[in-house]
Order: structure tokens, then C-alpha cells, then sequence
């Protein structure tokens, strides 16, 4: 057989296919990187070594894939066939000028095109099953709502798996032909004997035909399939491994209003409403969105049936971004048009929780909270925030405090309590403990429990703690995160002053709102913990005596707040805890650790309402908790506490629940 | 400067309950100093009624006639009121905080560029009569400010409906009845007045309402939860819920009460079956008048309360609805 | 076309102990200060009109201090085209007909087709400033106003006024016009912390020495000072209640109010606890 580098015009035709090719590939590339430059900066080249780590963890290891066991198989079949594969096709390429090229060296060249075979079939047979699985099987992520509106990015699914079947079937047929021309079939290479088989009865001319026609169209579809990527979904195939190394390392944070220097509130164009609103890197994040549906999957509004659907803002801002950018006409520049509103609803955009758990699952790490919170901060200059919230952010504008009390009585849940009085800080006290109360704890009067427990607890373990008084304003968590940033400077500067006047050793919280808050968004120079933590220790030290154990008629099971687990990685520590009270019978829920359903969220949550909503979140886990067998939800947020005990009061079937806060439990026992 | 007007109102042809009010208090104050009270109402037709309002403390009674008083011609009516006042300067006018009374308040307070001093509490009168002092809350009702009217001028006072009491005089004189038709100039009718909206008290909203009855999961479900609605209707105020009573849909969403509700201050809120969380008291705290039906008497609600009931609301409500009933008829018979 | 808006600060005393009643002071430091949410929700309707009908000036009037300059500030901030302040000591001790003349020149001196204020000053429980405005101007006003439907092209309006138990009376008048306005017409926007924190153009009106106040040749009222009063029991039979009867005299004073609530719990036979019940809402003139 002649080699199709053999005839005199291959050169040329490989020359002129290459050149096409490439160019459109690098007109699509320029256009898509042309558009990131128009977005904001986003500093993201440091900790390069953490970086590095992490995109060998995630993106080559490819280590969130399995949390969806058998799409993850898939991907990871399809993805490494993919790495083994680049040089069997840049070989082909290089055989278009020299029939005798190879990448490899000739001793290991047997041995790569036997790899060759099996991963070919493999991949082939992989992608044929995906189709059928997407046709047949339905996964019902890809059932949401919004699929049965936005049809078209479904098809393109369909279109990259035929591609990818094509290039396996064309180079299977390449093999094939030949062998059945002058080898010998053979298990090595079971897929080209298989194509061997169908070919043995043609004529040499018509295997000769077939031979050079496999290859020409695996070369054709080769480029083709390399120009669809940015077209489409699969742009992830270039962009993943960069969007997971740019990736955002500070969990729990939320960005800068803008990430250059200057005073942002001289800026009229505050928040993001149009796509060049966004950081690059945020435009970058919908280039690599791959419409898993693993972000809506395991999104609490999206279950309880709010209008917010996590992928669907990255396919709907996509196609807006590449729509208002198009490829056809290269002079228009900077894309203007308002998608707020329009593309994204505002509803949907309150309707996060912030929970993170899209962000946890996310396999290339796209950020949805920023991006959330960056589209709330547009419509909070714009006048546009919802009515429910406008009391508590008028209270805490006015008051520090969104319960509308006075600063005054900030400290009445001490003052009042039986107990020796806690500590009040003056200015340049000095404690070891610093205890940031925040205003759940302050004034609901349900968490004002909590906060006493932690009082007592303390005590009884003989810490040397104090608080703010009067001092404290709210943490402005929530302020933060609904995107009501000056607000929130207002308020973080204030508690941040009544801090630096004290001395002390580490901050301790009720909440892990206010923890994260004070840890991730504040700037201060001494540790911030969870009480879960110090208490941890303090058992540890053995300070504190078990002076009870817990009915035997009672299961247990962890609610893992957002806040604590996803942003914070604190999972096992109240684990610990728990599991060291005499008598504990555990169970976990389906939904635990870095997978915890959100109860719908705390500070501002507390007081809006969206308009659409088929369940609350707390009843949706109030009956998870039920399913695992657990009579009584131990969790470590005053939030928490509250939704979940409104949650099981509200249901039937969960009537004879409890719930109770981690440090109340303790605090009974020792 | 020696009379003491009453501007009265008339509801479905009967005095409305707070002009007896004002002229028992005005009879209080007339007195000691032989001032003359006056009731001043301004209505279509004369009512029965005003015959025995000398049982009252009505020295006089004069009424204005016209079509589609008082709320119909409001300009037209405080420039008959203003030339009745030119005649007569009387010392003080006294009216009532309602929509009807409060219109009629100010108009003739503008008109005759004269103060007042809305929402009293106390009127104080030294005893020669030249001075007076009136005490009225101001800071929502936190503190209580006093203020001195000016001498030798009339001056309008406005209270709010059952601040006062009624008080039948002792050996009550029939008052004189004087009836007039009222006219006044052309210039006098700018506003004009198309009609009334009357709101089905089944519709009415939880911010339209001055009574507010809401149930919570305490009512344990729909059947007694429409009882709570039927106790609303008496009562003539809105019924609202909790969030987990709208959760449950027992009520409409739009009558949710509580921080991701509404916040309303009525003068009166029954709160049946309402735990009282945070989530909800945030909503309601600031109600004038709270009276709470529960089972359990330590709820969160009844610290709240100015009237704790503990009981079974399933017992109790029916009970009340009739009990309520019965005052009402009573009430209209005599 | 001109919507003026008149705008007050108010402080707000959120909690009962901000009034010493043995030294019968009101404590600043429990005293917060905000725009009055009557005057926002008129601000709020004014520039709703606005976005609704074009060539619709919203300015913002306010007399007082630094309390007037700040709730300019505030208005501004909420989408008001001008604010004008007129500056003036101590006024909550001015007569009301004293600071209406005040506003009345600064607002008449503008020409204005259309005046909304708030129905009610919510801290000094007054609700006359607007109507006494409107007089010294002359123009007619409604008061109480729920919704207002004006047809610019027409000069006039709707304004529909509340009354008792959701009732509503609609008017229609010509402009010019004032309304005072519900707290319920419209949800005030919320004005971001940063769009506050902006250098809004405030413009200062200095009085002209033409017109006095005194003009009017009204007699003021005198603040005389602040106290918890010995109450006067109500008139009338006293039915037996629940209350104590100290409970019974705050309540009377205060007409409700939200603090005491140290009265005892009323249990018993349904019929009993239903009649106990329906005397204290008898007494209470719910019915």
C-alpha cells in the first residue's frame, strides 16, 4: 500500500489544511482571548507552587470527577484516551510530509500502537454509551427546568461525541484497511482487526481508497473537532487545566469590589451587569463551563425549585458573551449590552445562598459567589435590592445591628443571664479569647442560648475570655455577601477598631458567618476560630469531665454548616466531639461534609423571601436527617439551629425531632 | 371665648362612639367655668340620635347640613366651620384622630391659621381658664411632651377613638338643636370627590388594618385556622399568619407577618397559636395592644403580650366569636 | 414640570429606655437619626411619577441643620434631581405654622405644580406641616394619600385617601396640588451606603428679609417640656381586667405601647376566658 505521505501532492494538501486549520483555530483563540482582555483584572499569578499542585490534583488527576462515579469514569476514560492519543494524531499529521515519521522512538513504537488500539476502541465505545446515556438514560441533572427552555447547548454534546467517535472511527478504518491489505489481524490491535475483517473482501484499489480516504478525514476531522472547541462546551478541553491553575485559593472570601488600586466608590460602574463587568477570569470560567450540571445538581435554591440554576448562569452568560462578541464581524470591540434583567433574572440573583456547594462540586473550579455577589453589587447601586431586605440593611446602616435594637442592648444576653457576668472588654483589655458574639447571637433570643452555653462552657473550663460590649456592630457577613459592600466597610471597620484596642490571642465565634467573615474579609493580625475548635482543645486538655451521657433512645446526626465545612474545611472537628460523648450513637446523612444541604442560609437570609420556592431548604433537610435514621440534628450555627428547629415544628413527620447546637449538647454533659 | 366644640361624627346613622367620648371630656372641662359645650356635626340628614347628646354634656348642637357631608366637600365644609368659628371663637375644638375627624381638624385649623395639636392625651385648663396645657406622646409613643397653647385663641385638639370614656351626665339638660343648611363660596370647591372604595373585610390587607389577628402552627391546622379568621372578621380586622401557617398555605403569602413578611403596627394584634420567634415578633412587636392565645403559657409571645390567655384555641375561639357577637348587639341596642 | 418633595429627619427612640422619667430627659445617645420613612415614601412616589412621565423635576426640600443637610443628602442619593436647604436653628421647638411659612416661600419661589410630603413627622406625632404649606402657598391638598394617579398632560390627578378599615376616598383635583402621603403608598429604595457617602450639590436658601412669619399673625403653641404624666383614669365604668392597674394607667397613656407587659395570664373554662377576653377588647374600644 501506498502511504498517503507518499504521493506527491500530500505536502501540499496537508500544508494547506494545517494552514486553514490552524488559522481559524488561532482567529477563534485570539477573538475569545481579545474578549478577556476587555474584562477586569483579577490578579491570579501567585503561590505558583500551590497552583501547580493544584492543577496536577484537579486537572490532571481529575480528582472531583469521581464524586459523579460513572460520568466521572467516562470523562476519565475519554480524557486519558485523549492524552494518549495527542501523539498518535500528531503523528498521523507528521506522516501528511514524511511517511516515515514518528514521534517515538521505533523500539516502543509496537507497544504505543497496540495502546493505541485498545484506548481508540475504548474511547469509541465509551463516547457511543455516553450518547446513549444522554438519549436514553436521561441523567436528571440534565433534565432541569431551564433544559427544556435552552435547547440548543444540548446538541452540542451529541455533536463533540460523534466528532470523537469519527477521529476513533477514521483512524480504526486507517489500521483496518491496512491490515486486511497485508497484515495479520490480531488481539494486539483487536479494533483494526475488527475493521480488517470488513475490508479483507474488497479490491486493492478499493483498500487503497479506503486507506487514504480513513486517513485524509481523520486529518479533516482532526481540525475540524480542534475549531469547534472554542466554539462550544469543549472549549474546556484547552481551557481546563488553565481555569483550574488560575483558580481561586482563598475560600470563603468573597473579591474586591475592583481588584485595582483606588477608591472604588469614585466608579460609576460598580458590580457586574454587562460581561466585560467581569474579571477575565470570571469570562474565562464560562469558556469552560462543560454543562456537567454537577453546580445545579447539588444547588439547595435549585432543589427547592428557586429560580437559580448555577450552570445555567455560566451557559446563558457564555452564549450572551460570545453573541455580543461575535466571531463574525472582527471590528465590533467592546460588547455593552445589560444582561441583568434581561438574560439573568434578578430573582435568580438573590436566590443564592451562598452556600458554595456549586463551587465544591465545580470539576475546573468555576466561581459562582463571586460572580453572584458582583452582579448583586450592580443591582444595589442601581436601587434594585429586594423589598425584603430593605428594613434590616436600613437597621444596620443605623443601628450596626439588622434586628433593629439599639447598640445599648447588644450586651443585655450576658448582663441578663444567672451565670457570673462575662467580661466585658474596655478598650486595651487583654484576654486570651476574644469572643465575637455577632448579632444572631446577641439578639435572637434562641441564640442567645447558644452564646450563654459557650459563656458557661468556657467558664467551667476556666478560659480567659472576653467581648466587645457595646463595640461589636454585626459582622456584615451577609452584608458582604448581598453585595452591599460600603455598607459592609462601614461596618467591618468599626468592629476592626474595637478589636486592635484590645490584646488578645486568638478570636473565637458562635458563628461560622461571622468566623469566616472576620476570618476571610478582615484584615487582622491574630487568628479566628470556631468555638468547635477551642472546645475541641479544651476536651483534648482534659480540662472538662464528662458528667453525663446521653439518652440511649436517641440517634445523632451532624448538619454541616456551609460556612464551617465547605468555606472553612472544618468537617471533622465537631465529628470529634461528638463522637467523645459517652453514649453517642451517630449517624451521617446521605448529604454530609463538603456535600451538607444548605438550611437556607443565615444573617440577611433570615429575612428574604424569593417569590418562587416549592419547599424550604430546612424542611428538605430536616427529612434527610429523618431518612438517615436520626432523631436529634447537632449543628454548630446559630442559623442553623433556628431554620432547622422552624423546619421540624412546620412538619408532621418530623414533629418529634430535636435540634440543638453542638455547644448546648457539651455543655449539658460536662 | 366660652365654648368648648365637639366636631362630631356620624357613622350609619348613629353618633360614632368617640364624639361621646369628646363631649363627655369637653363636659369635664366646661365645668368648673360655666363654658358652653357645643357639638358641631356635620352630616346630610340629622340623625335621632343628636337628640339626646344633652345626656352627654351637650349644651348645643348644631348641625350643618349638606349633601355628601363631611368627607364629599371638605373644602366647602371648613369654610362653613370657619365662619361658625369667626362668630363664635370658641376657646378649643375638639375632634377625633379618625379619617373623618382628623380632615375636618385640619382644614379648619388651615383655614383659620390656628394651632394644633393632634393625637392628645391630657388637656389641662388653669383654673381662670386663660391657660392651656395638652399633653400628647411624640417618639412613637415613648415620650410624653406637653405643650401650651396660646392665650385669648382657639386652638384644635384631636384624640384617638377609646383614649377618653364615655360619661353620661347626672342630671342631663336637653340640649338646644340648631340645624343649618351650610353654603359656601365657589372658591371652596377645588378637590372633588368621586367616590368611596369600600374594602371587604376578608380582603382587607394586613397594612390597611388596625386589627390584626393572626394564627400560627399553634392553631395545629386549617379548621382552627379558619377560626382564627372568623374571630378577624368579628373584630373587623385582617387575618394574617405566621410563616409556617403561609407555609402550610392556611393563609395567603401576602399576609405573612415577620421579618421576610410584613412589619405592621396595628392598634391591636391577637396572636393565636404564634410561638413567637424572632422571625415573626420582628413583624409585630411594635402593635399597640397584644393579647396572645396559646397552650403553652411560656411561649416566647406571651412575655410580649398584654393579655396572656393560655387555653385551647379550638375551645376558646368559638366562644370568643359568639361573646364578641352578643357585646356588639348589645351595644347597638342601646 | 416640578414635583417637589418636602423631606424631614427624625430621631427614632427604638426602645423605651431612652427616656429618663425620673429626670424627665430624653438620652441623645438612644436617639437614631434617619430620614422620616413618610417623607422617603413621598421622595419615593415623586421620582416613581418621574420614571413614568419625562420632563419631571423632583427637588427636595428640607429645613432644619445639619439633620436638614443630611436627609438632602439622603434624597439626593435616592434619585432627586435638586435638594434645597433651608437653614434653620432648634426647630423642633419652632411653631409648625413658623417652619410651613419657611418651606412655603423657599418651595413658592420655584414654581411647583406638585407637592408631596409625608403625612405624619413620625417622631414629633405631627401631621399638619403639609396642609399649613399648602395654605400659605394656596393651593387645595389631600391628605393620606395610598396611590396617586396624575395625568400631567391634563393637569390633575386621582389621589385616593385612606380612611378606616381599608377604606379608601378618591378625589380628583387640579394641579397645582399638595398631597401628603401614606407610609404604605411606596417602599422607599434603598440607598446604597457608598451612594450616601457621595458629594451630592446641595443648594443653601438664604431667608429674604421681605417676608416674616410674623405676616401670618399666628399665635405659636409652646413646647413646654417632656414627662411621663400622672394619667387620668378613663372615664366610664372600669371593667375588671387581667391588667394591674399600674399596667392599666401605661397602657391608657400610652394608648398600647410596648413595654410593661407584667400582667397575668388568664386561664380557665373557654366561656370564661372568652368573656374575660372580649371585656378587655371592649375596654379597650376595639369594638
Amino acid at each position: 500500500m501506498i502511504a498517503p505521505g507518499s504521493y506527491p501532492y500530500a505536502t501540499i494538501v496537508m500544508s494547506v489544511i494545517l494552514l486553514l486549520g490552524i488559522t481559524l483555530f488561532g482567529y477563534l483563540i485570539y477573538r475569545r482571548f481579545l474578549l478577556l482582555r476587555f474584562g477586569s483584572p483579577d490578579p491570579r499569578i501567585d503561590k505558583i507552587k500551590e497552583r501547580a499542585k493544584k492543577t496536577l490534583h484537579f486537572a490532571l488527576f481529575q480528582k472531583r470527577l469521581p464524586r459523579y462515579p460513572l460520568a466521572g469514569f467516562i470523562h476519565i476514560v475519554i480524557f486519558s484516551g485523549f492524552l494518549i492519543l495527542a501523539i498518535r494524531s500528531l503523528t498521523l499529521i507528521g506522516q501528511g510530509f514524511f511517511p516515515k515519521f514518528s514521534l517515538l522512538p521505533l523500539s516502543i513504537n509496537f507497544a504505543y500502537s497496540v495502546v493505541t488500539d485498545y484506548t481508540e476502541l475504548l474511547v469509541m465505545a465509551i463516547c457511543l454509551f455516553a450518547m446513549i446515556r444522554r438519549a436514553i438514560m436521561q441523567p436528571a441533572r440534565y433534565m432541569h427546568e431551564e433544559d427544556k427552555v435552552n435547547k440548543k447547548h444540548k446538541a452540542e454534546a451529541y455533536i463533540v461525541l460523534a466528532l470523537i467517535v469519527a477521529l476513533m472511527g477514521t483512524d480504526i478504518s486507517f489500521e483496518g484497511s491496512m491490515i486486511a491489505d497485508n497484515g495479520q489481524p490480531s488481539l494486539l490491535y483487536p479494533a483494526s482487526s475488527v475493521a480488517s475483517f470488513f475490508y479483507a473482501g474488497f479490491s486493492e484499489a478499493m483498500r487503497q481508497t479506503i486507506y487514504l480516504f480513513s486517513y485524509w478525514s481523520h486529518i479533516v476531522i482532526l481540525l475540524v473537532f480542534l475549531c469547534y472547541l472554542p466554539l462550544s462546551k469543549h472549549f474546556h478541553v484547552i481551557t481546563a487545566i488553565p481555569n483550574v491553575f488560575f483558580s481561586k485559593l482563598n475560600k470563603g472570601s468573597i473579591k474586591p469590589v475592583f481588584w485595582e488600586r483606588g477608591d472604588w466608590k469614585k466608579s460609576d460602574n460598580i458590580g457586574a451587569s454587562k460581561i466585560t463587568d467581569f474579571t477575565w477570569k470570571h469570562i474565562f470560567d464560562f469558556y469552560t463551563c462543560t454543562d456537567c450540571g454537577r453546580c445545579t445538581d447539588n444547588c439547595p435554591a435549585s432543589a427547592v425549585g428557586r429560580l437559580l440554576s448555577p450552570r445555567m448562569i455560566s451557559i446563558k452568560l457564555r452564549d450572551h458573551a460570545y453573541a455580543s462578541f461575535p466571531l463574525s464581524n472582527p471590528f465590533r470591540k467592546v460588547p455593552v449590552k445589560r444582561f441583568l434583567g434581561d438574560i439573568i433574572e434578578e430573582e435568580t440573583v438573590w436566590a443564592c445562598t451562598t452556600c458554595g456547594a456549586c463551587e465544591e462540586e465545580c470539576p475546573v473550579f468555576i466561581e459562582y459567589i463571586d460572580k453572584i455577589v458582583d452582579m448583586r453589587r450592580y443591582l444595589v447601586e442601581a436601587a434594585k435590592v429586594p423589598e425584603s431586605l430593605h428594613k434590616p440593611l436600613l437597621e444596620l446602616q443605623r443601628k450596626g445591628n439588622p434586628y433593629g435594637e439599639m447598640p445599648q442592648k447588644r450586651t443585655d444576653w450576658a448582663t441578663s443571664s444567672n451565670s457570673t457576668a462575662v467580661n466585658i472588654l474596655n478598650e486595651s483589655d487583654q484576654c486570651d479569647l476574644l469572643f465575637f458574639v455577632d448579632s444572631c447571637a446577641s439578639f435572637d433570643p434562641r441564640a442567645q442560648d447558644v452564646a450563654r452555653s459557650i459563656v458557661t462552657l468556657f467558664q467551667k473550663a476556666d478560659l480567659d475570655f472576653g467581648i466587645l460590649g457595646k463595640d461589636e456592630v454585626d459582622s456584615g457577613h451577609e452584608v458582604r455577601r448581598m453585595g452591599e459592600e460600603g455598607l459592609f466597610e462601614q461596618l467591618s471597620e468599626r468592629n476592626t477598631n474595637a478589636i486592635n484596642k484590645r490584646k488578645y490571642r486568638r478570636i473565637v465565634t458562635t458563628d461560622p458567618h461571622a468566623m469566616n467573615c472576620l476570618k476571610n474579609d478582615y484584615h487582622l493580625s491574630h487568628p479566628v476560630v470556631h468555638y468547635s475548635e477551642v472546645l475541641l482543645e479544651t476536651l483534648n486538655s482534659g480540662k472538662l469531665k464528662w458528667k453525663g451521657s446521653i439518652n440511649g433512645n436517641e440517634t445523632y446526626t451532624f448538619h454541616d454548616p456551609c460556612y464551617l465545612g465547605r468555606h472553612n474545611g472544618i468537617y471533622d472537628t465537631p465529628r470529634k466531639i461528638m463522637r467523645a460523648i459517652p453514649g453517642m450513637r451517630m449517624v451521617e446523612m446521605d448529604r454530609s461534609k463538603a456535600r451538607s444541604f444548605c438550611c437556607g442560609g443565615g444573617g440577611l437570609y433570615f429575612w428574604h423571601e424569593v417569590a418562587t420556592e416549592k419547599e424550604r431548604m430546612a424542611v428538605k433537610r430536616v427529612n434527610m436527617a429523618h431518612e438517615a435514621g436520626a432523631n436529634v440534628i447537632v449543628t454548630a450555627c446559630p442559623f442553623c439551629l433556628i431554620n432547622l428547629e422552624e423546619a421540624i415544628k412546620a412538619n408532621r413527620n418530623t414533629d418529634q425531632m430535636k435540634v440543638i447546637d453542638l455547644i448546648e449538647l457539651v455543655n449539658n454533659l460536662v | 371665648m366660652s365654648e368648648i366644640w365637639v366636631l362630631g361624627e356620624i357613622e350609619k346613622d348613629q353618633v360614632k362612639e368617640v364624639s361621646l367620648e369628646l363631649l363627655s371630656e369637653a363636659r369635664e372641662l366646661a365645668e368648673k367655668r360655666s363654658w358652653q359645650v357645643v357639638g358641631i356635626f356635620p352630616c346630610e340628614n340629622p340623625v335621632e340620635k343628636i337628640e339626646t347628646l344633652g345626656d352627654y354634656g351637650a349644651n348645643e348642637v348644631v348641625c350643618l347640613l349638606h349633601e355628601g357631608f363631611p368627607h364629599a366637600q371638605p373644602e366647602g365644609l371648613s369654610s362653613v366651620l370657619f365662619e361658625l368659628l369667626a362668630q363664635r371663637s370658641p376657646r378649643m375644638i375638639l375632634s377625633s384622630t379618625a379619617s373623618a375627624g382628623r380632615d375636618m381638624a385640619v382644614r379648619l385649623a388651615v383655614k383659620a391659621r390656628i394651632p394644633l395639636i393632634s393625637d392628645a392625651r391630657i388637656i389641662q385648663i388653669s383654673r381662670d381658664g386663660s391657660k392651656i396645657e395638652v399633653t400628647k406622646p411624640t417618639y412613637e409613643k415613648k415620650v410624653f411632651t406637653r405643650f401650651e397653647c396660646p392665650e385669648q385663641k382657639s386652638v384644635v385638639i384631636t384624640f384617638q377613638q377609646g383614649i377618653l370614656g364615655v360619661e353620661k351626665v347626672r342630671n342631663p339638660v336637653p340640649a338646644r338643636i340648631t340645624t343649618h343648611r351650610a353654603e359656601w363660596p365657589e372658591n371652596c370647591n377645588r378637590l372633588k370627590y368621586i367616590e368611596r372604595f369600600k374594602a371587604d373585610p376578608r380582603t382587607l390587607g394586613v397594612e390597611d388594618a388596625e386589627i390584626i389577628v393572626a394564627g400560627g402552627l399553634g392553631t395545629g391546622g386549617k379548621r382552627t385556622f379558619d377560626l382564627v379568621g372568623e374571630l378577624a372578621w368579628t373584630l373587623g380586622g385582617a387575618l394574617a399568619g405566621s410563616r409556617p401557617a403561609c407555609d402550610a398555605q392556611w393563609v395567603e403569602k401576602n399576609r405573612q407577618i415577620g421579618a421576610s413578611g410584613k412589619s405592621v403596627k396595628p392598634r391591636l394584634y391577637v396572636a393565636c397559636g404564634i410561638s413567637g420567634a424572632i422571625h415573626h415578633t420582628i413583624g409585630m412587636r411594635e402593635s399597640e395592644v397584644i393579647v396572645s392565645i396559646n397552650k403553652d403559657a411560656n411561649a416566647s409571645m406571651t412575655k410580649l403580650a398584654d393579655l396572656k390567655v393560655k387555653g385551647d384555641l379550638q375551645e376558646i375561639l368559638p366562644h370568643l366569636v359568639d361573646e364578641i357577637n352578643k357585646r356588639k348587639a348589645e351595644k347597638a341596642t342601646t | 414640570m416640578k414635583i417637589s418633595v418636602i423631606l424631614d429627619e427624625i430621631a427614632v427612640m427604638a426602645d423605651s429606655s431612652g427616656f429618663d422619667p425620673i429626670s424627665n430627659v430624653v438620652k441623645q445617645e438612644w436617639l437614631i437619626h434617619g430620614p422620616n420613612p413618610y417623607s422617603t415614601a413621598a421622595l419615593e412616589e415623586a421620582i416613581r411619577l418621574r420614571e413614568k412621565y419625562p420632563d419631571i423635576q423632583v427637588s427636595a426640600y428640607s429645613l432644619g441643620g445639619a439633620d436638614a443637610a443630611r436627609v438632602l443628602t439622603y434624597a439626593m442619593a435616592m434619585g432627586a434631581d435638586d435638594a434645597f436647604w433651608i437653614p434653620a436653628e432648634n426647630i423642633k421647638f419652632m411653631d409648625l405654622w413658623d417652619r410651613a411659612f419657611r418651606l412655603a416661600n423657599a418651595i413658592q419661589s420655584r414654581g411647583n405644580d406638585l407637592i408631596l410630603c409625608g403625612r405624619l413627622s413620625a417622631d414629633e406625632n405631627t401631621e399638619e406641616l403639609g396642609p399649613f404649606i399648602a395654605d400659605i402657598i394656596g393651593v387645595p391638598f389631600i391628605s393620606d394619600a395610598t396611590k396617586i394617579d396624575m395625568v400631567f398632560a391634563e393637569q390633575k390627578g386621582l389621589v385616593w385617601r385612606r380612611l378606616e378599615r381599608g377604606d379608601r376616598d378618591v378625589y380628583e383635583a387640579k394641579l397645582p396640588l399638595l398631597i401628603t402621603v401614606e407610609r404604605g403608598i411606596r417602599s422607599p429604595r434603598y440607598v446604597s451606603v457608598r451612594k450616601q457617602s457621595l458629594p451630592w450639590r446641595i443648594t443653601k436658601i438664604e431667608e429674604s428679609s421681605s417676608n416674616k412669619s410674623s405676616d401670618l399673625n399666628v399665635s405659636p403653641v409652646t413646647l413646654i417640656g417632656s414627662a411621663l404624666p400622672r394619667p387620668k383614669p378613663k372615664k366610664g365604668a372600669q371593667i375588671a381586667t387581667a391588667l394591674s392597674a399600674q399596667d392599666r394607667l401605661m397602657m391608657l397613656m400610652s394608648g398600647g405601647s410596648s413595654q410593661k407587659k407584667e400582667g397575668g395570664l388568664v386561664e380557665g373554662k373557654p366561656g370564661e376566658v372568652a368573656r374575660r377576653i372580649s371585656e378587655f377588647f371592649e375596654e379597650k374600644g376595639f369594638y
